[in-house]
């Protein structure tokens, strides 16, 4: 995996929203949507990134594609910073990065032809110049996608959730990208439907070696589609790491408190799970907490918690936490027993009541 | 249709009891076959669940239960929907009226737009104890303010004089469900009451919801396409597909031993938190079918991987396979 070339490497990035003007007073601070975000992606890699509405999820996605400027960090994309870079120099770049959305009826322009629609970007980046060419090789991507050329001639309306997810996708597929943005792609789709297009995706990775920058609140959809995982809350990174290490042994209480609320299909697990709902609710972005941005809701917090930031560090081999707990320790078998031994069960009830 | 056999062999009576429904809504290309056949029973300190994808049929169901849906476009085409023992469809508008949040209450999905932003809290969760309870607006504003407390709002007295806006999603979620529990209902529906919700916040509600009916010996009709949440919220699961209960069972039965075609591509088909990562998800191919025109065969043949001949003909009925466990498939 290591020996992979890095794609896309962000590194402390921050997006800041003007504050609203308020009638009385004027409390119009920035609001600190994104706040030292670093990840990388590597070529043909799925990165997901988790958390609950409002933690800065698609403000990251689109600040790393410059859809939204950036207060600071920097980007760096195939190898060159563009985090300077303006509208005209990203034009080039962005055949490389696309963008898949949660609603495809919101993207897709309602008075076009899916042919129309699949081949407009190759007439924007100047890809494919003979109509008839273009039409060849949107016949090409629906069947990619498999929607099937005879779909060419259809209106968005026409199709159903599912079928016009595929569409975007064909779409951000036709100029060959590298980089997919997936932001929330299957949210609307009902479960049958979504295993079809998550499905899709993984086809599509294995054959055009594509990286998906994958943001999602669901978690069961990001552990069966991501290579690792970044958990986002309130601006922040809190952890990051393989799949495997993020889902069977979560370090962050807040990973923990995320993966215990998700309710499993199985009443028998379920009904065996220590579970108790979490405290509290997300705080507001505009005020957050001191210190680490999760103490007040979190059931190990120490004193320090409510002072000092948690700065990310590694633990172990290939994960990053930001949490007080850890940061002592290079061990992280040593780093799971000084944290609570209840947390610790309930995880590991999870993993080993599994048939 | 009022002859069908009661579903449960259980002893106590049901609160609810919806048998044979259908129910029609008239639309552009013709009418819409929404529901059929629906029949299902909650009982005392039950949480049963309605499964199912969009357009199964499954909110028209719940709301149904209130008589919240517009008539026309939509029609009763049969049955009757039977809460203790009244059927609901043959009272007048001013019955219903009495019966609404009194009898049997709704949590909606969406707060904000159930919600009246006009009005302080307080006002909304005292209005049905003054219109069914014959309290004075103080009484009933003290009432409301117990209510908070046990739906576990922070400083009650003081967020009851807020307005919906500024609460939070799951704030507003629970002042819906102090409404619904204003007046001690025995029954109370609830469509999808977590979907707009955060995980973490949609546990909350659900434990909330969950607790306060079942510990008042009242009953729960929980309206979901979230099979986890199905898992651990339901003692017995209706499984819809194309407007007609295709499963119905305990929990546990349905999710160990699932017995329609529909019921265990659905469970195959999701990704899960735990267990193995399969590559590939086993999808189910192609859609569920549009509700206009009526089929003589079963609903799910065309997606079903088990599908014979006869599926296509004939309709399979509804069938009970062990106790308390129905399902209508020919093959399975």
């Amino acid at each position: 995996m290591t020996s992979t070339p890095t794609l896309l490497d962000v590194q402390n990035l921050s997006v800041h929203y003007a504050g609203t003007r308020k009638m009385f007073g004027s409390d119009n601070a920035p609001i600190k949507a994104v706040q030292g975000v670093s990840l990388t992606l590597r070529e043909g890699e799925t990165l997901g990134l988790v958390g609950e509405s409002g933690c800065g999820k698609t403000t990251t996605g689109q600040a790393i594609l410059r859809l939204l400027p950036n207060n600071g960090g920097s980007i760096n994309f195939m190898g060159e910073d563009i985090t300077r870079y303006d509208r005209a120099r990203m034009r080039p770049l962005r055949r490389k990065m696309q963008v898949v959305y949660q609603d495809p009826f919101g993207s897709l322009n309602p008075r076009m032809t899916a042919a129309e629609l699949v081949a407009e970007p190759l007439v924007v980046h100047r890809i494919v110049a003979s109509r008839a060419e273009r039409r060849e090789r949107a016949a090409e991507l629906l069947d990619t996608v498999g929607l099937g050329s005879r779909m060419l001639d259809r209106y968005p309306h026409e199709f159903s959730g599912g079928q016009r997810q595929r569409l975007a996708i064909a779409r951000a597929l036709s100029v060959r990208p590298q980089m997919l943005l997936c932001d929330e792609p299957v949210s609307a789709l009902d479960v049958s439907i979504q295993a079809q297009v998550l499905n899709l995706f993984l086809d599509l990775k294995e054959r055009y070696a594509l990286s998906y920058l994958f943001v999602s609140h669901d978690l069961a959809v990001v552990r069966h589609v991501s290579d690792r995982v970044a958990v986002m809350y309130l601006g922040r990174i809190v952890e990051t790491a393989s799949r495997d290490d993020l889902y069977r042994e979560p370090l962050h209480p807040y990973t923990r408190i995320l993966l215990s609320a998700v309710a499993v299909p199985d009443p028998d697990l379920e009904r065996s799970r220590p579970f108790a709902p979490p405290k509290g609710e997300v705080p507001s972005v505009v005020r957050p907490p001191s210190g680490c941005p999760f103490h007040p809701r979190c059931p190990q917090a120490i004193a320090r918690c409510a002072q000092e930031l948690p700065l990310p560090r590694a633990v172990g081999s290939g994960r990053i936490v930001a949490c007080h707990l850890y940061e002592d320790s290079v061990d992280v078998s040593a780093a799971i027993a000084a944290s609570s031994a209840d947390a610790r069960t309930a995880a590991h009830h999870l993993q080993t009541t599994q048939p | 249709m009022s002859s069908l056999p009661p579903l449960h062999p259980s002893t106590s009576m049901p609160l609810l009891d919806v048998r044979g429904l259908s129910l029609r809504i008239a639309t552009d290309r013709g009418d819409l076959r929404a529901v059929q056949e629906v029949s299902f029973q909650v009982h005392p300190g039950q949480v049963v669940a309605i499964v199912g994808e969009s357009g199964a049929g499954k909110s028209v169901t719940a709301l149904s239960v209130l008589r919240l849906l517009p008539m026309p476009p939509v029609r009763v085409t049969g049955g009757g929907i039977f809460l203790n023992g009244r059927d609901l469809l043959k009272l007048s508008t001013a019955q219903m009226r009495d019966v609404r949040g009194n009898e049997v209450s709704m949590v909606f999905q969406e707060p904000m737009t159930a919600l009246n932003p006009a009005l302080r809290i307080w006002r909304q969760i005292a209005e049905p104890l003054v219109r069914h309870r014959g309290m004075n607006w103080t009484q009933a504003r003290k009432r409301a303010v117990e209510l908070l407390a046990e739906v576990q709002i922070p400083d009650p007295q003081d967020r009851a004089e807020a307005y919906p806006h500024q609460f939070s999603g799951g704030m507003r979620q629970r002042v819906m469900i102090a409404i619904a529990l204003a007046c001690e209902p025995k029954v109370i529906v609830a469509d999808e009451p977590t979907t707009a919700l955060d995980v973490t916040v949609q546990a909350q509600i659900l434990s909330l919801l969950t607790e306060l009916t079942r510990g008042r010996g009242g009953a729960l009709l929980l309206i979901t396409h979230d099979l986890g949440v199905v898992a651990r919220y339901a003692d017995f699961v209706n499984v819809m597909y194309a407007g007609r209960i295709v499963e119905a069972g305990p929990a546990r039965e349905i999710y160990r031993n699932p017995r329609h075609p529909y019921t265990r591509a659905l469970m195959h088909s999701i990704p899960r938190i735990t267990g193995p990562i399969n590559d590939r998800l086993d999808a189910i191919p192609g859609q569920p079918p549009t509700l206009v025109e009526d089929f003589a065969g079963c609903a799910f043949a065309p997606r079903c991987t088990m599908a014979t001949a006869r599926c296509h003909s004939d309709r399979p009925p509804l069938e009970t396979i062990a106790a308390l466990h129905q399902r209508a498939c020919w093959n399975l």
